[in-house]
């Protein structure tokens, strides 16, 4: 990972002083592609005590999106503001362990929708920023190491989710039409806690046996910085 | 320039995680269940916390309450309401923590919100023994010893707490008793009692302590006091004291001991302190020889209804029992066919008749012998024969009736009960072993479960009546309250029980709790 975000950083530097853009890309911006679809992962470092007692791991999801322009704001110094509404998808999994003894696994679908917009520094350099909101439905098991049948925890709910996000892209293909690149963006997920109870994943048929109380053991809480690395396609 | 700053800062920022709670990457063990007067606590020893069931109101209630790391050992108090726990402590191993020397907690279950109560004991204890009054509790180190930390370990110390009083420098008081090269094998607290003659009337507990040829009799109330040791191995004959019942009205006990030929009477008497000795003791045992003649291997007390005590001791050597009127120190014998070693008396309160069984021979019989008329020497003391058809390996009373569970095999698949005051006995069948029984509160059932089978069955004590539960999940322990509510442990180590109105009740009166002893989970700092 560290290897990973030295050399994005070496990368952006280098192109930071490449020479400023042509007037011409200026012309192109009316021409910019209107969708464009991501692809990638995300690491997401928790922050809530909740979810470090879950796991001591991060979260690893992979990431889809899709985006829709919604136009480009000219600022000064020729600069442009590209804006789009984009809708992602996320899955992703975290496992652990505690008490010596025990599985944990974390799961997560995040499905997150939002603006997302982008001023092209360089040709092919362009710094990002995204707010996102939605809901993620986030899913806790406990089982014996071993046994995930087993689990005499295995619960699910769904927490409202706010995220943003700052970043830069690297466009090496960046036609008229289409663009094709990688970024990096880093930002932090808030999500509201999801209560969990201990029902476990062999629980009984409720019409079949006697009414059980599954105990609230407490608000699992996503929260955390994400570190997302995607390519993308516009087009 | 701007942009590869703003990059590494999030960067670390992000790398900057909180550390994970200590607790969640311990071996985690849960001690429990252990029965309340309307409540049942475990105790969870990676969490350091006491989870307890609350069934006082008619919707179960789950509370925690955070005591010291590394609990050991856990026992009700006397009024069954606080549950007292003796926690080991911890070293401190990284620069910034502390030391947590070992304690004993105080765990009030009425107001769970209330801190418990903690008592720092000094060593690391894992027996605790309560007075009946609930106002002095005694920590000590089982017949193992102290377990393998630290450096120097010394089985003869003890703690005295005061349950009354706020821990303080006098709070717990800290004593190694004298010892003769033995180290304890049991201590056991006698009822109130004041000594007669005494400046100090005040009702007092006594602890005796059993260790290999002694006993040492410590005065509770004045822990700082000398000890008293008694040296049971005077004739030369190696003894080990077994049981102590006490008449308390009278300030006695008496002693059965593995190796003696007698029942050791103890009196405690008034003994004046010599001026200005602050550790002289106010009393001193009077020792006396009640005549068992044969190595008692169990022994009653009781009062008849004239208020005259007497010790009813077995000697199964010499196939008797006897009889012996502890005023006068006279005694009957009484021949009986088979070398008698248990002795229960019905009803508990003001006996009657003693049945008397001979569990080590595993004889299919038991011996009613009556307690009426024990003073008349011109009548003979009766025993009545009862067949019971297979051999006998435990009686248990059964409270608040004339009614005695005969155990008949070592796995408790055969029983029946014996009724005590006609004679009669009901054989029942089960579908296996019972590992684990309960009286109701009131007695009017007997409840037990097999581990591998999931039901509970009900006798009704009053008609003989079975009856039974289906369950979703075998029981590994049933639970009866003092409100009449039963409570089936599945043995879950995340907490899984059935909770029972009462005896007879259905499925749908009853409902199932699961997973509470990881109430509130995520929130545990």
């Amino acid at each position: 990972m560290l290897r990973t975000i030295t050399l994005f950083i070496a990368a952006t530097s280098a192109a930071a002083y490449a020479q400023p853009a042509e007037q011409a890309e200026a012309n192109a911006r009316a021409d910019a592609p209107s969708w464009r679809f991501d692809m990638g992962s995300s690491t997401r470092w928790f922050r809530d005590p909740s979810a470090i007692i879950a796991t001591n791991d991060q979260l690893a999801s992979f990431v889809m999106s899709a985006e829709h322009g919604l136009g480009t704001v000219e600022l000064p110094r020729g600069f442009a503001l590209e804006l789009g509404v984009d809708a992602m998808w996320a899955n992703g999994s975290a496992a652990g362990s505690m008490f010596q003894t025990l599985e944990t696994n974390i799961g997560t679908n995040d499905l997150l929708g939002g603006v997302h917009a982008s001023v092209r520094a360089l040709r092919i350099l362009a710094v990002t920023a995204r707010a996102q909101a939605g809901a993620s439905h986030v899913d806790l098991s406990i089982a014996p190491s071993g046994q995930p049948q087993m689990a005499s925890v295995d619960d699910g709910g769904w927490a409202r989710t706010l995220a943003g996000s700052v970043g830069a892209e690297i466009e090496p293909i960046a036609m008229p039409q289409v663009r094709l690149g990688f970024g990096m963006e880093l930002g932090y997920l808030a999500t509201s806690g999801v209560e969990m109870h201990a029902s476990p994943t062999n629980a009984p048929d409720p019409d079949r046996s006697i009414e059980t109380a599954y105990q609230s053991i407490g608000h699992l809480d996503l929260d955390g910085w994400t570190l997302r690395i995607s390519a993308h396609l516009s087009f | 320039m701007r942009l590869v700053l703003f990059t590494t800062l999030v960067s670390l920022a992000a790398a900057c995680s909180p550390e994970r709670p200590e607790a969640f990457d311990r071996a985690r063990t849960v001690l429990g269940p252990v029965p309340l007067k309307n409540r049942i606590a475990w105790v969870d020893t990676a969490l350091d916390r006491v989870v307890a069931l609350d069934l006082t109101t008619d919707s179960p209630r789950v509370v925690a309450v955070p005591i010291g790391r590394n609990a050991v050992y856990a026992t009700p108090s006397a009024d069954r309401d606080h549950l007292l726990v003796i926690t080991r402590g911890e070293e401190a191993l990284a620069r910034g923590r502390q030391d947590e020397p070992p304690r004993l907690f105080d765990v009030d279950l009425t107001n769970p919100d209330n801190d418990p109560v903690a008592y720092e004991v000094g060593s690391p204890f894992d027996r605790i023994a309560v007075s009946n009054d609930g106002r002095v509790a005694v920590a000590y180190f089982s017949a193992k010893g102290p377990d393998d930390a630290g450096f120097f370990r010394n089985p003869n110390e003890m703690a005295f707490i005061d349950l009354q009083s706020q821990p303080s420098d006098a709070n717990p008081i800290l004593k190694t008793l004298r010892a003769f090269g033995s180290t304890p094998t049991g201590v056991v607290l006698s009822p109130p009692m004041s000594v007669p003659g005494a400046d100090d009337p005040s009702e007092r507990t006594f602890a005796f302590v059993f260790s290999h040829n002694v006993v040492t009799v410590v005065d509770c109330q004045h822990a700082d006091r000398a000890e008293v040791s008694l040296r049971l191995d005077a004739t030369g004959v190696s003894v080990d004291p077994q049981e102590i019942v006490f008449a308390p009205a009278s300030s006695t006990a008496y002693l059965r001991s593995n190796g003696a030929r007698d029942v050791l009477q103890i009196i405690l008497d008034s003994d004046p302190p010599v001026p200005g000795d602050a550790h002289a003791n106010d009393y001193r045992p009077l020792l006396a020889e009640l005549g068992a003649g044969g190595g008692p291997a169990d022994i009653a007390v009781f009062d008849d209804p004239t208020h005259k005590r007497w010790v009813v001791a077995a000697t199964p050597t010499t196939s008797e029992v006897v009889v012996i009127d502890t005023e006068t120190a006279q005694f009957r014998r009484v021949a009986t066919p088979d070398p008698i070693d248990r002795i229960t008396l019905f009803p508990p309160d003001e006996p009657t008749v003693a049945v008397l069984s001979s569990l080590g021979t595993g004889l299919p019989r038991v011996q009613l012998m009556s307690l009426e008329h024990l003073a008349d020497t011109l009548q003979s003391i009766r025993l009545q024969a009862i067949d019971l058809g297979k051999p006998v390996r435990d009686v248990v009373p059964v409270p608040g009736r004339d009614l005695a569970m005969v155990v008949h095999d070592d796995n408790r698949t055969v029983l029946s009960l014996l009724d005590v005051t006609f004679g009669s006995v009901a054989p029942l069948d089960g579908v296996g072993r019972l590992d684990s029984y309960a009286f109701t509160a009131s007695g009017d059932y007997l409840v037990g479960t097999t581990a591998s089978v999931p039901r509970l069955g009900f006798l009704d004590l009053s008609n003989l009546h079975p009856s039974d539960l289906r369950l979703d999940t075998p029981p590994v322990r049933v639970l009866a309250l003092g409100n009449g509510k039963l409570v089936a442990d599945h043995g879950d180590p995340f907490g899984r029980v059935t909770i029972l109105p009462g005896a007879g009740a259905t499925r749908d009166q009853s409902i199932v709790l699961d997973g509470f002893l990881l109430t509130d989970f995520f929130q545990e700092r």
